[in-house]
Protein backbone atom coordinates (compact mmCIF):
# COMPACT_ATOMS: atom_id res chain seq x y z
CA UNK A 1 0.00 0.00 0.00
CA UNK A 2 1.74 2.96 -1.10
CA UNK A 3 0.95 6.58 0.96
CA UNK A 4 0.68 9.11 -1.97
CA UNK A 5 -0.67 11.75 0.59
CA UNK A 6 2.34 11.03 2.67
CA UNK A 7 4.33 11.18 -0.08
CA UNK A 8 2.84 14.59 -1.48
CA UNK A 9 2.75 16.28 2.10
CA UNK A 10 6.68 14.99 2.73
CA UNK A 11 7.65 16.21 -0.83
CA UNK A 12 5.80 19.70 0.13
CA UNK A 13 6.49 20.75 3.56
CA UNK A 14 9.92 19.27 4.78
CA UNK A 15 11.85 16.72 3.20
CA UNK A 16 12.33 18.22 -0.81
CA UNK A 17 10.39 21.60 -0.70
CA UNK A 18 11.70 24.13 1.59
CA UNK A 19 9.42 27.13 1.37
CA UNK A 20 11.93 29.37 -0.04
CA UNK A 21 14.46 26.79 -2.10
CA UNK A 22 17.40 28.86 -3.65
CA UNK A 23 16.90 28.52 -7.94
CA UNK A 24 19.50 25.95 -8.13
CA UNK A 25 17.89 23.55 -6.05
CA UNK A 26 14.21 24.43 -7.23
CA UNK A 27 14.86 22.92 -10.60
CA UNK A 28 16.46 19.84 -8.67
CA UNK A 29 13.75 19.40 -7.05
CA UNK A 30 11.39 19.51 -9.38
CA UNK A 31 13.35 17.01 -11.20
CA UNK A 32 12.83 14.73 -8.44
CA UNK A 33 9.64 15.12 -8.20
CA UNK A 34 9.19 14.33 -11.88
CA UNK A 35 11.01 11.33 -11.46
CA UNK A 36 9.03 10.34 -8.56
CA UNK A 37 5.84 11.15 -10.09
CA UNK A 38 6.61 8.98 -13.17
CA UNK A 39 8.57 6.22 -11.87
CA UNK A 40 4.93 5.60 -9.29
CA UNK A 41 2.98 5.62 -12.41
CA UNK A 42 4.98 3.72 -14.69
CA UNK A 43 5.00 1.10 -11.98
CA UNK A 44 1.44 1.47 -11.88
CA UNK A 45 1.46 2.54 -7.82
CA UNK A 46 -0.17 5.36 -8.67
CA UNK A 47 -2.69 6.15 -11.82
CA UNK A 48 -1.80 9.25 -14.37
CA UNK A 49 -5.10 10.59 -13.63
CA UNK A 50 -7.62 10.71 -11.34
CA UNK A 51 -11.50 9.26 -11.50
CA UNK A 52 -12.42 12.27 -8.88
CA UNK A 53 -10.67 14.72 -7.44
CA UNK A 54 -9.35 13.74 -3.74
CA UNK A 55 -9.95 17.13 -2.10
CA UNK A 56 -11.44 20.70 -2.61
CA UNK A 57 -11.78 24.11 -1.68
CA UNK A 58 -15.28 25.74 -0.73
CA UNK A 59 -14.74 29.49 -1.15
CA UNK A 60 -18.35 29.71 0.01
CA UNK A 61 -19.00 33.51 0.20
CA UNK A 62 -17.41 36.71 -1.56
CA UNK A 63 -18.68 38.33 1.75
CA UNK A 64 -16.10 39.17 4.72
CA UNK A 65 -16.34 41.43 7.83
CA UNK A 66 -12.62 42.51 7.65
CA UNK A 67 -10.59 43.91 4.86
CA UNK A 68 -7.27 42.67 5.24
CA UNK A 69 -4.45 44.43 2.86
CA UNK A 70 -3.10 41.51 1.55
CA UNK A 71 -6.26 39.64 1.11
CA UNK A 72 -5.26 37.15 -2.36
CA UNK A 73 -8.74 36.88 -3.23
CA UNK A 74 -10.35 40.00 -2.82
CA UNK A 75 -12.71 39.07 -0.23
CA UNK A 76 -15.78 41.30 0.48
CA UNK A 77 -16.13 42.82 -2.76
CA UNK A 78 -19.58 43.15 -3.69
CA UNK A 79 -20.71 40.31 -5.62
CA UNK A 80 -23.02 37.72 -5.72
CA UNK A 81 -22.69 33.77 -4.26
CA UNK A 82 -24.50 31.41 -5.16
CA UNK A 83 -27.37 29.98 -3.08
CA UNK A 84 -27.15 27.95 -0.15
CA UNK A 85 -29.35 25.46 -1.40
CA UNK A 86 -26.78 24.92 -4.86
CA UNK A 87 -23.95 24.54 -2.02
CA UNK A 88 -25.42 21.80 -0.79
CA UNK A 89 -26.17 19.85 -4.02
CA UNK A 90 -22.27 20.95 -4.53
CA UNK A 91 -21.83 18.96 -1.24
CA UNK A 92 -23.40 16.18 -2.18
CA UNK A 93 -21.97 16.01 -5.68
CA UNK A 94 -18.69 15.97 -4.41
CA UNK A 95 -19.59 13.41 -1.37
CA UNK A 96 -21.05 10.75 -4.69
CA UNK A 97 -17.43 11.35 -6.25
CA UNK A 98 -15.82 9.95 -3.55
CA UNK A 99 -13.60 13.14 -2.26
CA UNK A 100 -11.70 13.00 0.48
CA UNK A 101 -11.25 15.98 2.22
CA UNK A 102 -12.65 19.74 2.19
CA UNK A 103 -10.82 23.59 2.90
CA UNK A 104 -14.01 25.49 3.86
CA UNK A 105 -13.04 29.02 3.27
CA UNK A 106 -14.71 32.28 1.83
CA UNK A 107 -15.00 35.55 2.37
CA UNK A 108 -15.27 34.60 5.93
CA UNK A 109 -17.21 31.32 5.97
CA UNK A 110 -18.78 31.69 9.61
CA UNK A 111 -21.13 34.78 8.04
CA UNK A 112 -22.99 31.52 7.04
CA UNK A 113 -24.41 31.52 9.91
CA UNK A 114 -26.44 27.73 10.50
CA UNK A 115 -26.29 27.46 6.68
CA UNK A 116 -22.57 27.02 6.72
CA UNK A 117 -23.09 23.61 9.37
CA UNK A 118 -25.83 22.50 7.31
CA UNK A 119 -23.30 22.34 3.88
CA UNK A 120 -20.81 20.81 6.30
CA UNK A 121 -23.21 17.50 7.98
CA UNK A 122 -23.87 16.71 3.88
CA UNK A 123 -20.09 16.27 3.63
CA UNK A 124 -19.34 15.14 7.15
CA UNK A 125 -22.15 12.27 7.27
CA UNK A 126 -20.30 11.31 3.87
CA UNK A 127 -16.90 11.12 5.60
CA UNK A 128 -15.35 14.11 4.27
CA UNK A 129 -12.46 15.63 6.61
CA UNK A 130 -12.32 19.31 6.59
CA UNK A 131 -10.03 22.54 7.32
CA UNK A 132 -11.77 25.56 8.51
CA UNK A 133 -10.42 28.56 7.87
CA UNK A 134 -11.85 31.48 9.64
CA UNK A 135 -10.69 35.57 11.16
CA UNK A 136 -12.41 34.39 14.38
CA UNK A 137 -14.34 37.54 14.34
CA UNK A 138 -17.94 35.36 14.73
CA UNK A 139 -16.26 32.60 17.11
CA UNK A 140 -17.89 31.91 20.57
CA UNK A 141 -18.97 29.04 22.80
CA UNK A 142 -21.96 28.13 20.45
CA UNK A 143 -20.40 28.13 17.14
CA UNK A 144 -17.62 25.95 19.03
CA UNK A 145 -19.84 23.72 20.13
CA UNK A 146 -21.46 23.36 16.74
CA UNK A 147 -18.06 23.03 15.24
CA UNK A 148 -16.78 20.77 17.58
CA UNK A 149 -18.64 17.48 15.76
CA UNK A 150 -16.66 17.34 12.56
CA UNK A 151 -13.93 15.64 11.82
CA UNK A 152 -10.93 18.53 10.85
CA UNK A 153 -7.47 18.31 9.83
CA UNK A 154 -7.44 21.34 11.26
CA UNK A 155 -9.10 24.74 11.78
CA UNK A 156 -7.05 27.71 11.07
CA UNK A 157 -7.55 31.24 12.32
CA UNK A 158 -5.97 33.89 10.55
CA UNK A 159 -3.83 36.86 13.05
CA UNK A 160 -2.07 38.43 11.30
CA UNK A 161 0.30 40.23 14.38
CA UNK A 162 1.03 39.81 17.96
CA UNK A 163 -0.23 42.82 19.25
CA UNK A 164 -4.05 44.27 18.64
CA UNK A 165 -2.40 47.92 17.00
CA UNK A 166 -0.56 45.55 14.14
CA UNK A 167 -3.32 43.27 13.51
CA UNK A 168 -5.99 45.41 13.56
CA UNK A 169 -4.47 47.77 11.29
CA UNK A 170 -3.66 44.87 8.68
CA UNK A 171 -7.38 43.73 9.01
CA UNK A 172 -8.80 47.04 8.58
CA UNK A 173 -11.32 46.35 11.50
CA UNK A 174 -10.35 47.48 15.13
CA UNK A 175 -11.21 44.77 17.69
CA UNK A 176 -10.69 42.18 15.74
CA UNK A 177 -7.45 41.18 16.94
CA UNK A 178 -9.00 40.29 20.19
CA UNK A 179 -11.69 38.42 18.62
CA UNK A 180 -9.13 36.26 16.82
CA UNK A 181 -7.11 35.49 20.06
CA UNK A 182 -10.36 34.29 21.90
CA UNK A 183 -11.31 32.43 18.40
CA UNK A 184 -7.61 30.87 18.97
CA UNK A 185 -8.37 30.18 22.46
CA UNK A 186 -11.49 28.45 21.85
CA UNK A 187 -10.63 26.15 19.51
CA UNK A 188 -7.50 24.72 21.24
CA UNK A 189 -9.80 24.67 24.56
CA UNK A 190 -11.77 22.64 22.35
CA UNK A 191 -9.49 20.08 21.35
CA UNK A 192 -9.93 21.09 17.95
CA UNK A 193 -6.60 21.06 16.17
CA UNK A 194 -5.30 24.85 15.80
CA UNK A 195 -3.62 26.34 13.33
CA UNK A 196 -2.78 30.30 13.33
CA UNK A 197 -1.66 31.52 10.24
CA UNK A 198 0.67 34.81 9.80
CA UNK A 199 0.59 36.49 6.70
CA UNK A 200 4.24 38.14 6.81
CA UNK A 201 4.39 42.32 5.52
CA UNK A 202 5.37 45.62 6.22
CA UNK A 203 3.35 46.28 9.24
CA UNK A 204 4.38 43.09 11.43
CA UNK A 205 7.66 42.41 9.77
CA UNK A 206 9.32 42.65 12.75
CA UNK A 207 7.38 41.23 15.40
CA UNK A 208 7.76 37.57 13.59
CA UNK A 209 9.16 36.29 16.45
CA UNK A 210 6.95 37.25 18.96
CA UNK A 211 3.87 35.89 17.19
CA UNK A 212 5.74 33.02 16.98
CA UNK A 213 5.22 32.47 20.90
CA UNK A 214 1.84 33.91 20.69
CA UNK A 215 0.65 31.42 18.27
CA UNK A 216 2.41 28.74 20.90
CA UNK A 217 0.79 29.60 24.09
CA UNK A 218 -2.74 29.74 22.86
CA UNK A 219 -2.27 25.89 21.92
CA UNK A 220 -1.38 26.32 18.05
CA UNK A 221 -0.30 22.85 16.72
CA UNK A 222 1.40 24.36 13.63
CA UNK A 223 2.15 27.85 12.49
CA UNK A 224 1.61 28.90 8.76
CA UNK A 225 3.39 32.01 7.53
CA UNK A 226 5.20 33.95 4.76
CA UNK A 227 4.80 36.48 2.97
CA UNK A 228 2.18 37.70 1.21
CA UNK A 229 1.53 36.84 -2.24
CA UNK A 230 0.97 38.95 -5.56
CA UNK A 231 -2.67 38.68 -5.99
CA UNK A 232 -5.99 40.04 -5.28
CA UNK A 233 -6.28 43.05 -3.06
CA UNK A 234 -2.04 42.77 -2.03
CA UNK A 235 -1.66 44.06 -5.48
CA UNK A 236 -2.90 46.89 -5.01
CA UNK A 237 -1.32 47.45 -1.66
CA UNK A 238 1.87 46.52 -2.85
CA UNK A 239 3.71 49.90 -2.25
CA UNK A 240 1.83 49.50 1.36
CA UNK A 241 2.95 46.51 2.20
CA UNK A 242 5.70 44.86 0.57
CA UNK A 243 9.21 44.09 2.09
CA UNK A 244 12.49 44.20 0.56
CA UNK A 245 14.49 40.83 -0.53
CA UNK A 246 17.10 40.99 2.35
CA UNK A 247 14.58 41.52 5.42
CA UNK A 248 12.49 38.66 3.99
CA UNK A 249 15.58 36.79 3.71
CA UNK A 250 16.35 37.30 7.81
CA UNK A 251 12.98 37.06 8.47
CA UNK A 252 12.71 33.12 7.20
CA UNK A 253 16.37 32.61 8.40
CA UNK A 254 14.83 33.66 12.06
CA UNK A 255 11.42 31.09 11.71
CA UNK A 256 14.34 28.25 10.60
CA UNK A 257 15.79 28.82 14.26
CA UNK A 258 12.61 28.73 15.76
CA UNK A 259 11.08 26.10 13.53
CA UNK A 260 14.33 24.01 15.33
CA UNK A 261 13.56 25.33 18.85
CA UNK A 262 9.74 24.39 18.51
CA UNK A 263 10.16 20.60 17.03
CA UNK A 264 8.02 17.82 18.71
CA UNK A 265 6.32 20.86 20.34
CA UNK A 266 4.60 22.91 17.17
CA UNK A 267 5.14 23.11 13.67
CA UNK A 268 6.35 26.19 12.14
CA UNK A 269 5.58 25.81 8.08
CA UNK A 270 6.98 28.76 5.88
CA UNK A 271 4.75 28.84 2.61
CA UNK A 272 5.80 27.85 -0.84
CA UNK A 273 7.62 30.28 -3.45
CA UNK A 274 4.24 30.10 -5.52
CA UNK A 275 6.28 30.27 -8.74
CA UNK A 276 7.91 27.12 -7.59
CA UNK A 277 4.43 25.62 -6.51
CA UNK A 278 2.47 26.26 -9.79
CA UNK A 279 5.77 24.51 -11.58
CA UNK A 280 5.62 21.83 -8.87
CA UNK A 281 1.94 21.48 -9.46
CA UNK A 282 1.85 20.41 -12.95
CA UNK A 283 4.10 17.61 -12.44
CA UNK A 284 1.69 15.83 -9.90
CA UNK A 285 -1.76 14.63 -10.76
CA UNK A 286 -4.40 16.78 -11.01
CA UNK A 287 -6.07 16.02 -7.06
CA UNK A 288 -8.27 19.04 -6.00
CA UNK A 289 -10.71 21.76 -7.23
CA UNK A 290 -11.16 25.13 -5.85
CA UNK A 291 -15.03 26.45 -5.95
CA UNK A 292 -15.78 29.71 -5.74
CA UNK A 293 -18.29 31.78 -4.55
CA UNK A 294 -20.29 32.30 -8.07
CA UNK A 295 -19.53 29.05 -8.35
CA UNK A 296 -16.96 29.11 -10.72
CA UNK A 297 -14.54 25.72 -10.65
CA UNK A 298 -10.88 26.52 -10.55
CA UNK A 299 -7.65 24.29 -10.66
CA UNK A 300 -6.53 26.32 -7.49
CA UNK A 301 -6.34 29.60 -5.79
CA UNK A 302 -3.05 31.17 -7.87
CA UNK A 303 -4.07 30.24 -11.49
CA UNK A 304 -6.53 33.00 -12.90
CA UNK A 305 -8.21 30.10 -15.35
CA UNK A 306 -11.48 28.65 -14.42
CA UNK A 307 -12.63 24.86 -15.81
CA UNK A 308 -16.53 25.48 -15.39
CA UNK A 309 -19.35 26.19 -13.47
CA UNK A 310 -21.57 24.61 -10.91
CA UNK A 311 -24.78 26.20 -12.59
CA UNK A 312 -23.90 25.00 -16.07
CA UNK A 313 -22.80 21.61 -15.33
CA UNK A 314 -22.37 18.39 -12.80
CA UNK A 315 -18.66 18.89 -10.97
CA UNK A 316 -18.41 14.69 -12.27
CA UNK A 317 -18.35 16.66 -15.93
CA UNK A 318 -16.40 19.62 -15.14
CA UNK A 319 -13.62 17.28 -13.86
CA UNK A 320 -13.48 15.57 -17.04
CA UNK A 321 -12.03 18.40 -18.42
CA UNK A 322 -10.12 19.26 -15.29
CA UNK A 323 -8.39 16.53 -14.22
CA UNK A 324 -5.61 17.00 -17.01
CA UNK A 325 -6.07 21.38 -17.14
CA UNK A 326 -2.90 21.98 -15.32
CA UNK A 327 -1.16 20.53 -18.70
CA UNK A 328 -3.30 22.40 -20.97
CA UNK A 329 -1.32 24.43 -23.49
CA UNK A 330 -2.84 27.81 -21.62
CA UNK A 331 -1.87 26.76 -17.94
CA UNK A 332 1.69 25.62 -19.22
CA UNK A 333 2.72 28.81 -21.26
CA UNK A 334 1.52 30.99 -18.18
CA UNK A 335 3.64 29.09 -15.89
CA UNK A 336 6.11 29.25 -18.23
CA UNK A 337 6.24 32.76 -18.18
CA UNK A 338 6.68 33.61 -14.48
CA UNK A 339 10.34 33.08 -13.70
CA UNK A 340 9.91 34.85 -10.61
CA UNK A 341 7.28 36.09 -8.19
CA UNK A 342 7.31 39.42 -8.96
CA UNK A 343 6.47 38.75 -12.61
CA UNK A 344 2.93 37.83 -11.23
CA UNK A 345 2.34 41.61 -11.01
CA UNK A 346 3.56 41.74 -14.61
CA UNK A 347 1.26 38.77 -15.81
CA UNK A 348 -2.23 38.83 -17.57
CA UNK A 349 -4.38 37.89 -16.53
CA UNK A 350 -3.43 38.57 -12.78
CA UNK A 351 -5.11 36.19 -10.14
CA UNK A 352 -7.89 37.57 -8.36
CA UNK A 353 -7.43 40.78 -10.04
CA UNK A 354 -8.47 40.17 -13.57
CA UNK A 355 -11.18 38.27 -14.60
CA UNK A 356 -10.50 34.57 -14.65
CA UNK A 357 -10.04 32.92 -18.22
CA UNK A 358 -11.87 30.03 -18.94
CA UNK A 359 -9.85 27.07 -20.40
CA UNK A 360 -12.39 25.35 -22.31
CA UNK B 1 3.80 38.88 25.08
CA UNK B 2 0.56 40.92 25.13
CA UNK B 3 -1.04 41.17 28.27
CA UNK B 4 -4.73 40.36 26.88
CA UNK B 5 -3.38 36.91 25.38
CA UNK B 6 -1.98 36.26 29.45
CA UNK B 7 -5.48 37.00 30.51
CA UNK B 8 -7.24 35.36 28.00
CA UNK B 9 -5.85 32.24 29.12
CA UNK B 10 -6.04 32.58 32.76
CA UNK B 11 -9.22 31.12 32.47
CA UNK B 12 -7.79 28.23 31.45
CA UNK B 13 -7.40 24.77 33.63
CA UNK B 14 -4.50 22.62 33.29
CA UNK B 15 -5.97 18.64 33.94
CA UNK B 16 -2.81 16.23 34.02
CA UNK B 17 -3.57 13.30 31.42
CA UNK B 18 -1.65 9.95 31.15
CA UNK B 19 1.01 10.26 33.92
CA UNK B 20 1.65 6.39 34.58
CA UNK B 21 4.08 6.89 36.97
CA UNK B 22 6.11 9.20 38.82
CA UNK B 23 8.89 9.56 41.30
CA UNK B 24 10.26 12.12 42.96
CA UNK B 25 14.32 12.51 42.52
CA UNK B 26 15.56 15.01 44.90
CA UNK B 27 14.39 18.20 44.24
CA UNK B 28 13.56 17.08 40.33
CA UNK B 29 10.39 15.29 39.56
CA UNK B 30 10.60 12.32 36.95
CA UNK B 31 7.44 11.58 34.92
CA UNK B 32 6.56 9.09 32.11
CA UNK B 33 3.54 9.62 30.56
CA UNK B 34 1.92 7.67 27.62
CA UNK B 35 5.14 7.01 25.38
CA UNK B 36 8.82 5.53 27.14
CA UNK B 37 10.33 9.33 26.98
CA UNK B 38 10.68 10.10 31.13
CA UNK B 39 10.69 13.86 31.57
CA UNK B 40 12.75 15.38 34.34
CA UNK B 41 10.96 18.08 35.43
CA UNK B 42 13.18 20.78 37.73
CA UNK B 43 12.30 22.52 40.92
CA UNK B 44 9.88 24.71 39.56
CA UNK B 45 8.14 22.95 36.90
CA UNK B 46 7.23 20.44 39.69
CA UNK B 47 5.74 23.30 41.60
CA UNK B 48 3.59 24.44 38.36
CA UNK B 49 2.73 20.70 37.48
CA UNK B 50 2.04 20.48 40.92
CA UNK B 51 -0.43 22.79 41.02
CA UNK B 52 -2.25 21.36 38.20
CA UNK B 53 -5.52 19.99 40.13
CA UNK B 54 -7.79 22.02 39.10
CA UNK B 55 -6.52 25.28 39.40
CA UNK B 56 -6.70 27.94 36.79
CA UNK B 57 -3.57 29.16 35.10
CA UNK B 58 -4.79 32.38 36.47
CA UNK B 59 -4.44 30.63 39.81
CA UNK B 60 -1.25 28.85 39.41
CA UNK B 61 0.72 32.12 38.78
CA UNK B 62 -0.67 34.00 41.73
CA UNK B 63 0.55 31.40 43.85
CA UNK B 64 3.84 30.98 42.24
CA UNK B 65 4.25 34.79 42.74
CA UNK B 66 3.44 35.04 45.89
CA UNK B 67 6.14 32.44 46.44
CA UNK B 68 9.08 34.52 44.30
CA UNK B 69 7.54 37.54 44.70
CA UNK B 70 11.06 39.02 42.47
CA UNK B 71 10.12 37.51 39.48
CA UNK B 72 7.76 39.90 37.36
CA UNK B 73 4.28 38.86 37.16
CA UNK B 74 3.90 38.64 33.38
CA UNK B 75 7.28 37.06 33.17
CA UNK B 76 5.89 34.36 35.30
CA UNK B 77 2.39 33.62 33.79
CA UNK B 78 4.44 33.62 30.50
CA UNK B 79 6.90 31.39 31.50
CA UNK B 80 4.01 29.13 33.72
CA UNK B 81 2.00 29.16 30.09
CA UNK B 82 4.96 27.87 27.88
CA UNK B 83 5.67 25.40 30.56
CA UNK B 84 2.07 24.09 30.35
CA UNK B 85 1.99 24.16 26.77
CA UNK B 86 5.35 21.98 26.90
CA UNK B 87 3.71 19.37 29.26
CA UNK B 88 0.53 19.70 26.92
CA UNK B 89 3.09 18.30 23.91
CA UNK B 90 4.09 15.42 25.86
CA UNK B 91 0.81 14.64 26.42
CA UNK B 92 0.78 15.09 30.15
CA UNK B 93 -1.50 18.24 30.24
CA UNK B 94 -4.27 19.13 28.41
CA UNK B 95 -5.56 22.89 28.92
CA UNK B 96 -9.58 22.78 29.02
Amino acid sequence: MFDFQQLVSDLREEKLMPSVPVKGNQVELLKISDKIFKNMQNRRVYPKELGSPLGCQLELTHRCNLKCKQCYNQSGCPKPDISIGKWLDVAKQLVDMGVFECVISGGEPLLLGDDLFKIMDVMHDGGMRFVLVTNGMLMNEQTIDKMNKYDYYWVQVSIDGSRPEIHDEIRGVKGSWKNAVNAAKLVSQAGMPLVVSHVIQKDNMDYVVEMVETSYILGAKRMITGRFTYTGRAIENKEEIDIDKQKIKQIYQLLKIRHDQYTGRMEIITSTDPVFYLRYRILEPCNVLLIRPNGDVKLDCVLPFKVGNVMDESIRDIWQFAKTAWRNEKVLKYVGSLKEESDMLRVHPRPYTDEDVSLR
Amino acid sequence: MHNFVIEALGELVPEKINARKSRDEKEFLLVRGKNKKILVLNPTAKEIYGLCDGRTVAEIVKVMCSKYPDIDRERMALDSLKFLRDMEASELVVLK
